[in-house]
């Protein structure tokens, strides 16, 4: 009877233990997570404020003020851009013909 | 139980003195065996359940709910939202509420300091917000000051990444992050429920474009106001909208009232002789006036004691051709003459331009009317005087005639494939053509001519309206406006610009022709490659020498 009740004592024992490091370990793994949850969190808060401070820095006044100053750049003129007439219109097979003659 | 058998058990019972030293011990076995059932229950249920306090995660959830952003047709950022600290106190952890009040105050000197004080002190208080949304170096002084009681809120700030850009139409936030203003209150529930961002039909490079000629205006000709608007005829996009003078939406509590009025949606102005297309196309579209009719134009008309009279007479019999490009008033009346009261309302009405306009943007203007709709009424509004419209609305009619007659609603928002566009006939195509080619003529060799742009094909009408005051119409205090759109052959997007008393530039004249007109072939020339809008490479004209002659921004601003 002494040893069933020490036996009983020691498994009492053993698993008080277990479930307790078990609680442990899970109170630890969440404390992960929820740090893992907050860096993620932070990461992305990051992320938002370069996305703003990248708009900030390529809004049109900056940009074309840059353009203008570094590059010698300004609004495209009409003289500048062509249609699509401005290339040639042959069918590929033509060309190809043309060009074994 | 088996436990304090045993214990029993295993004590010996001899007489009545060990009679009570048996039940002392059964008695501290018993309390000791209790201690230990509630410290093994109370462990065990540590164990089991845990504690009941928020974990980080909930916490991080919570503040990473925000609203959504803005964003232009391309994508490009317009608001977000950051999250940023704002400084607030527990009373009950604060023993000296002086020194506390007395400490912030060296980091925020407007601190109200007796104020404080009485708030920290007040018994019934648990919480205090100290300052909203403080900056970074704020935050760290704060915490350098080591004072108790003290802590730092995670709150979220909305963050306008363009400063004044299309700061009239986007609107502004209150402090608590609601849209108290443009499309942030028209669209409020949609962007506090955090979801994707809001797709504005906003062009960032031609709203830019937009607001720098209209800061160019005020500069040229120290105008009191301006706005802007250039419109997709197809689909109704609003490409660009501004108004100036512009403020920053970051700080619009800095802004005064003038600054903060959006001209463009929330104005109304008499636009002048824009309206002369109009009164010429509802006659066309009667059947009471043929386009290839003349009108002696060389006399005033009289209407009682006023007396409508041309700018610029024409001394001879006109076209309707050459009584729009060269603005005649006179012309336009008789024009307007042919229709009835009944007629010329329902055509303006058909167009919009009799009641608020149908476009979801807070405090869009309704027109106003006059008090009687008469003879005299009726020949003034024909030409613009007596009817106040807002800029969108008259450009919204004008998709009418740049869309052969079908008129779209503006939108703000950009459409999804799905959308159908919201056309509505309201004029015949052979109309919008004829109207169409007038403008153009109006451009080419009328009063348009320095809105002239190789390549584009402007196709416009300028408007000089004289501004009521207290003793009538002032002549000298105009609203000068340009109406057109471009390329006339294939039309793709009306511009309007309206400048609110401009002054003349020396040795020029204060009109229409020599403000709005040459502005609006400065903005084309800059949009619409922005815009995709292929340029119609006709041959150069002589008449490009009278115009503006324009080719780049530049070369004006050098002028």
């Amino acid at each position: 009877m002494k040893r069933l009740i020490v036996i009983s004592l020691f498994v009492i024992a053993l698993l008080s233990v277990s479930v307790y490091r078990a609680k442990e370990g899970a109170q630890e793994s969440e404390a992960k997570i929820a740090q893992l949850e907050k860096e993620i969190a932070a990461e992305k808060e990051d992320l938002r404020v370069l996305k703003a401070e990248e708009a900030h820095l390529s809004r049109p006044e900056r940009i074309g003020q840059l353009a203008s100053e570094k590059l010698g750049m300004g609004p495209v003129r009409p003289e500048q851009m062509s249609g699509e007439v401005a290339f040639d219109t042959k069918p590929v097979d033509e060309v190809a013909k043309e060009a074994a003659q | 139980m088996k436990l304090s058998n045993s214990l029993i058990h295993s004590l010996h019972f001899d007489g009545a003195g060990d009679r009570w030293a048996s039940i002392r011990a059964v008695s501290v076995a018993g309390v000791v065996a209790l201690m230990f059932a509630v410290v093994t229950w109370r462990a065990t249920t540590i164990a089991l359940g845990g504690t009941h306090e928020t974990s980080v995660a909930s916490k991080t959830v919570q503040i990473a709910a925000k609203r959504a952003d803005i964003v232009d047709r391309n994508d490009e950022l317009l608001a977000t939202s950051l999250t940023i600290d704002s400084l607030a106190a527990a009373p009950q952890e604060i023993w000296d509420a002086r020194e506390v009040a007395d400490g912030l105050a060296t980091v925020f000197p407007d601190l109200n300091v007796e104020r404080l004080v009485a708030r920290l002190q007040d018994p019934d208080r648990k919480f205090v917000w100290i300052r909203r949304k403080v900056s970074p170096r704020q935050r760290q002084a704060v915490y350098d000051l080591g004072l108790e009681g003290l802590r730092f809120e995670k709150e979220v700030q909305r963050i306008y990444t363009g400063g004044s850009l299309a700061g009239h139409l986007i609107g502004y936030t209150n402090v608590d992050s609601k849209g108290i203003s443009g499309l942030e209150l028209a669209h409020q529930e949609r962007l506090a429920a955090g979801a994707a961002p809001l797709k504005l039909t906003i062009d960032t490079g031609v709203q830019f474009a937009l607001e720098d000629e209209l800061n160019f205006a005020a500069e040229a000709f120290n105008i009191k106001g301006g706005s802007g608007i250039v419109l997709d005829v197809k689909t109704g996009a609003v490409r660009a909208v501004a108004s100036w003078p512009t403020f920053d939406p970051n700080r619009a509590g800095d802004a005064v009232d003038d600054q903060r009025l959006n001209r463009a949606i929330n104005g109304v102005f008499e636009l002048g002789s824009v309206f002369k297309p109009l009164t010429v196309a509802a006659a066309l579209d009667a059947g009471v006036l043929r386009p290839t009719e003349k009108f002696n134009v060389a006399r005033n008309l009289q209407f009682g004691s006023i007396t409508i009279k041309d700018r610029h007479p024409i001394s001879s019999v006109a076209t309707v051709t050459d009584i729009l490009a060269h603005s005649s008033n006179v012309g336009t009346v008789k024009i307007s003459q042919l229709l009835d009261l009944r007629q010329q309302k329902e055509f303006l009405d058909s167009l919009g331009l009799l009641s608020r306009p149908q476009i979801v943007f807070p405090g869009a203007a309704a027109p106003i009317l006059p008090p009687e709709w008469n003879e005299l009424s009726g020949a003034t509004i024909s030409y613009g005087h007596g009817l106040a419209v807002s800029p969108l609305a008259l450009a919204a009619a004008f998709t009418a005639i740049a869309n052969d007659g079908e008129m779209v609603r503006p939108r703000f928002i950009e459409p999804e494939p799905e959308d159908e566009i919201d056309l509505t006939r309201v004029i015949s195509a052979p109309t919008a053509r004829v109207i169409a080619e007038m403008m153009r003529t109006t451009v080419v060799e009328g009063t348009g001519t320095r809105a002239d742009v190789y390549g584009y094909e402007i196709a416009g009408k300028t408007g000089t309206a004289e501004k009521p005051g207290p003793d009538g119409y002032d002549y000298d205090r105009n609203i000068c406006s340009f109406v057109s759109f471009f390329p006339a052959s294939r039309p793709e997007y009306v511009v309007l610009i309206v400048l609110d008393e401009p002054e003349a530039r020396e040795g020029e004249g204060k009109t229409a022709a020599m403000n709005a007109a040459p502005l609006t072939g400065r903005l084309i020339a800059r949009i619409a490659p922005m815009l995709g809008v292929d340029p119609v490479l006709e041959k150069r004209r002589s008449t490009s020498q009278k115009a503006s002659g324009v080719r780049t921004v530049s070369d004006e601003r050098a002028l």
